[in-house]
């Protein structure tokens, strides 16, 4: 693919290959011009100046919480910009815990990433909240006959991954979201993996609140996305503090802005917003039906050839998103990484920021490769030859 | 072995063929006492499962270590056996300097993901450590 620079580079003499899109993604021209345009040519504080360039600059920024609306089939107003998944995260887990009362109940699943468990995890112990996981069964998926039985009247959040980073599990959201507003408890999902990767309906998914991030669908680093029903927004109380979430001032209290300006203390990453705009763009250019199939057929081939090899044990279910986590018998993970790495090929290993998910497969780290809108065939065949290579290289004598 | 000597040989190398070679001094890793394998001789910081011990004897430094990555391994063996028998005194004056002319000659820090790049500064300072606990 010509409109992404970074991969006509050379690593140790070898064309790139990259293969840790689910760590983050790769930027594209249209990216890194609408940042550059930003910076060169209208670069202000938004929602304060009264001078032209400020003004370009919100209408700018504004555009893109229209664009991310539209993308995911939300109100402008529903849109939050945070930094990333872990703030958006973060600020649910300290804002819808504030009313709850001692031993009400949030349930996560095994397979989240770090973000989306040691937030609720803090805040329970903060406030005497009591916590219960899902768990997977061993192809991966989760068990939805034991999640039928924790949730309960006690039961007030239930936080869960829609694509795990490690097994590539998609969870059935919308069934999910049925059984959870039956109890009157509140969904939050986290859509880092699956929002590059698959069309997100957020009034289809009837999930609550939704949190991804702009660096792993072809964005910057430093925004991300918070989406809440309007109404639950409303309800909910701030997390940060300072100047544009305001309504007025004095010195003895303050009232605060409508949503979403409620949650967006300070000045906020402008240029990356506007870069989000960009990577959204080039998103609905590709269309994301097409970018998931391609990726669905990439993540089938490689599936297909990893398992040809012997010592090798994939994680996961067979119909996943495309990332296949990995570990070869007898091989640290970092070895086999670091020798992929000589060949040009990025990859990624360890516990991918989900220890308690690898203590319930009994691993201590994992190999994972991730796919991409620009990764082909042709690159999944070097990186299985060079994974052979790797291997022979740790084993032999 | 003496480090320079892993040093002059490394340094000459290409990337992928100075990580393999790595891997072959980790293959040469002494067994390691499998009681041994415990928590207060664990090198922290490590991204992989290390363990090292020492032992002063006659005025001498002799270290043991294992661990569950070859690159890791590999560093270990390159230290033990380059310090292994060096008078205490030697020892704490010279290591640090030692190992840092290694990484800069051989330039193994760019080779390696950066959580690993401290990896034998953490292992050196574990080293210094362990043998001033002892004299």
């Amino acid at each position: 693919m010509n409109n992404f620079p970074i991969l006509k580079r050379q690593v140790y003499g070898n064309k790139l290959i990259y293969l840790d899109n689910a760590a983050t993604t790769q930027k594209p021209e249209i990216v890194l011009q609408a940042m550059d345009n930003y910076y060169r040519d209208y670069n202000a504080n938004v929602h304060r100046g009264i001078h032209l360039l400020a003004e370009e600059a919100t209408v700018a920024y504004e555009k893109v919480r229209e664009q991310v609306a539209k993308f995911i089939n939300a109100e402008s107003e529903e849109i939050i910009f945070t930094k990333s998944t872990t703030e958006s995260l973060n600020l649910l887990a300290y804002s819808l815990t504030q009313n709850l009362k001692k031993n009400d109940e949030i349930i996560l699943t095994v397979m989240e990433h770090h973000s989306n468990l040691v937030p609720w995890q803090q805040l329970a112990k903060q406030r005497g909240l009591v916590i219960k996981y899902v768990p997977i069964k061993t192809n991966g998926e989760l068990k939805l006959d034991t999640f039928n039985k924790l949730l309960t009247k006690k039961t007030k959040i239930v936080s869960l991954t829609h694509l795990s980073n490690v097994l590539g599990t998609i969870n059935p959201i919308k069934e999910i979201a049925k059984k959870v507003h039956s109890f009157g408890a509140t969904l939050v999902v986290d859509a880092a993996q699956s929002v590059p990767f698959m069309q997100i309906d957020v009034k289809e998914l009837n999930c609550d609140y939704l949190a991804f991030s702009g660096h792993k669908m072809y964005g910057p680093t430093g925004v991300g996305v918070l989406y809440g029903k309007k109404t639950l927004l409303e309800k909910l109380p701030p997390f940060l503090y300072g100047g544009d979430m305001i309504e007025k001032v004095t010195l003895k209290e303050t009232t605060f802005n409508t949503v979403p300006y409620k949650f967006e203390a300070g000045t906020p990453n402008i240029a990356e917003v506007i870069g989000l705009g960009a990577a959204i763009k080039f998103l609905q250019e590709e269309n994301i039906n097409t970018i998931k199939s391609h990726e669905e057929e990439l993540t089938k081939y490689a599936l297909k050839e990893l398992n040809k090899i012997n010592s090798l044990t994939v994680y996961g279910p067979q119909k996943r998103g495309p990332l296949i986590s990995f570990t070869i018998k007898n091989v640290h993970p970092h070895d086999i990484t670091a020798l992929l790495d000589k060949d040009g090929i990025a990859s990624r290993a360890g516990h991918l920021c989900a220890m308690p998910l690898l203590q319930e497969l009994n691993v201590d780290g994992v190999i994972r490769v991730s796919f991409g809108v620009y990764n082909t065939k042709e690159e999944i065949d070097f990186f299985i030859k060079s994974l052979n290579k790797a291997i022979k290289v740790c084993n032999g004598n | 072995m003496e480090i320079k000597e892993a040093q002059e040989l490394l340094s000459a190398l290409p990337a992928r063929e100075q990580l393999e070679a790595l891997i072959d001094y980790g293959k040469q890793l002494k067994e390691f006492s499998e009681t041994e394998k415990k928590e207060e001789n664990k090198v922290p910081g490590c991204v992989s499962t290390a363990y090292l011990t020492v032992e002063v004897k006659e005025n001498k430094v002799y270290f043991s270590g294992y661990s569950d990555a070859l690159t890791i391994k590999g560093y270990l063996a390159i230290l033990i056996n380059g310090f292994n028998g060096m008078n205490v005194k030697e020892f704490l004056s010279t290591a640090e300097s030692i190992v840092k002319e290694f990484i800069t000659k051989t330039k193994l820090q760019a080779s390696l993901t950066p959580s690993r790049a401290n990896t034998l500064g953490n292992i050196i300072a574990i080293m210094i450590k362990k043998v001033r606990q002892q004299v």
